[in-house]
């Protein structure tokens, strides 16, 4: 071949190189451009089903806890203040006929005891009392001490009174959720609970020896909506701002949970 | 391409490495990384070796016996720079495994065949070659992962364009290089502006990429 020829199909050649190259750049760049536009199109079609469905879930978990007080209020308190109606009326015939005792009026008396503290527990229901009274470290000890058949070791780190309102009702029903479901699913006699600050967050940490769950089978049974208050717990975390996280190990269980602190600022 | 318009190009060409490079000190005042440092480097290195290649042409004897030397020095560059930027383990075993065979590749051509002195353009073929496929499969494994929200404001984009533009078009010269040498220093002059601005346009791509920086 002539070499004059030679070099101009090298120079042909070269050039068709960097505009292929080029092309090859740009082509890329645009399709990216395009999988990444529909991959943020997904991902905030996500978030927004999961906004929605968090919103679903609060109304149905404010719901079932209306529910349940009416039902204590119906099941429980009702029929015993209308039985302690029909016992005044009793007591009251008693008196007119002059055959009234002393101990009719101290079991009477137990009755309204009963019924108080039939109350006690609905309003405890409705606002955890012992909590707003005595801080967040004080109400968990009160209520693992209520629970039998298991120990806790407590570890509490942190100052009740710089917590919020919000903050500490929250933690507080995300503990009892969590520790409940350990208690009725897990064979267990030990639960460890860490509850410190750190660097502005508030960090819980609980373990156990149970079977536990990994943060795919909690997302999974989240969203299939499976009892367990999970739809409670995950409304509550997300008030928080907090980030839940599950991991199960070959011994031991763990379930984290971090929230922010600076973004619930206690308003004095 | 006349004499004139060809010695402006290649002057152009060698200096072209300037603007990253007073780039570079400003950025790493202001963001100082170690990616940074080692495209520092490639790009010193590249320099370098340009104005030593120009002053042995300006006095007569050719650039032949740096050539080993440069090519070396550029795969040891490329490969830090790109060793900064990937995290996975396994692709970085990868690198690793290319480069020892590389550098046993050149040190077989240099020392047993050629010597250290000798032009042999296969060095260089095989280096651009695999620069080439390098950059080629970072841009596959960026779209698989899908994870750099915007692509222009990500420097490695514009680096590995640049990496992909400059040894991709110049495996092609490298190609016919042996025919080339053979013919007249006058035809050269038609093939070399091809190489010249493949290096601008790569320290385009690399100012660019410095530019990004934040």
């Amino acid at each position: 071949m002539d070499s004059k020829v030679e070099i101009i199909l090298i120079v042909i050649a070269g050039s068709l190189v960097i505009f292929i190259l080029v092309m090859m750049i740009i082509v890329f760049t645009l399709t990216y451009n395009r999988k990444m536009m529909e991959k943020d199109n997904s991902l905030r079609m996500t978030i927004k089903n999961q906004e929605l469905e968090l919103l679903r879930n609060s109304i149905t978990v404010q719901e079932d806890e209306r529910e349940t007080i009416a039902r204590n209020l119906h099941d429980e308190i009702g029929p015993l203040l209308t039985t302690h109606k029909l016992n005044i009326n009793n007591i009251i015939f008693d008196l007119e006929d002059g055959v009234l005792t002393v101990d009719q009026l101290k079991a009477e008396q137990k009755f309204v005891d009963r019924i108080i503290e039939n109350i006690r527990t609905a309003s405890y229901d409705l606002t955890p009392h012992f909590l707003l009274k005595f801080g967040l470290e004080k109400a968990l000890r009160n209520f693992f001490n209520k629970i039998t058949g298991v120990e806790f070791v407590f570890k509490p780190d942190f100052n009740s009174e710089e917590l919020s309102k919000q903050v500490a009702i929250n933690m507080y029903r995300l503990v009892l959720e969590l520790i409940n479901n350990i208690v009725k699913h897990e064979q267990v006699n030990l639960i460890n609970v860490n509850l410190y600050k750190l660097n502005n967050d508030l960090n819980l940490k609980i373990t156990h020896h149970g079977k536990g769950l990994t943060q795919e089978e909690f997302e999974a049974l989240a969203i299939q909506s499976k009892g367990l208050g999970l739809n409670s717990i995950q409304a509550r975390v997300v008030v928080l701002d907090g980030e839940l996280y599950f991991q199960k190990g070959t011994t031991e269980s763990t379930i984290t949970l971090t929230v922010p602190l600076i973004k619930h600022e206690k308003k004095d | 391409m006349i004499g004139g318009q060809f010695d402006f190009l290649l002057k152009l060409s060698v200096f072209s490495p300037v603007l990253p490079l007073v780039l570079i000190p400003f950025k790493l005042i202001r963001a100082p990384r170690l990616s940074l440092g080692a495209l520092l480097v490639l790009l010193m290195w590249n320099f370098l070796t340009d104005l030593v290649s120009l002053y042995m042409a300006h006095h007569g004897s050719g650039n032949h016996q740096i050539y080993v030397g440069y090519c070396v020095g550029l795969s040891l560059a490329l490969y830090w720079v790109y060793w900064l930027e990937i995290s996975e383990r396994s692709i970085k075993k990868t690198m690793t495994t290319v480069l020892m065979l590389f550098l046993a590749f050149t040190g077989v051509v240099a020392f047993k065949f050629n010597g250290l002195g000798e032009y042999r353009p296969e060095i260089y073929i095989v280096l651009s070659t695999l620069t080439l496929i390098g950059s080629m499969l970072y841009f596959v494994k960026i779209y698989r992962d899908l994870e750099i929200l915007n692509l222009y404001r990500y420097y490695f984009y514009w680096l590995n364009s640049g990496i992909m533009v400059y040894f991709g078009s110049t495996i092609i010269l490298t190609f016919f290089e042996m025919s080339v040498l053979s013919q007249e220093i006058f035809y050269h002059k038609y093939l070399w502006p091809i190489q010249l601005i493949s290096t601008i346009i790569f320290n385009l791509f690399v100012a660019r990429a410095i530019w990004t920086v934040k």
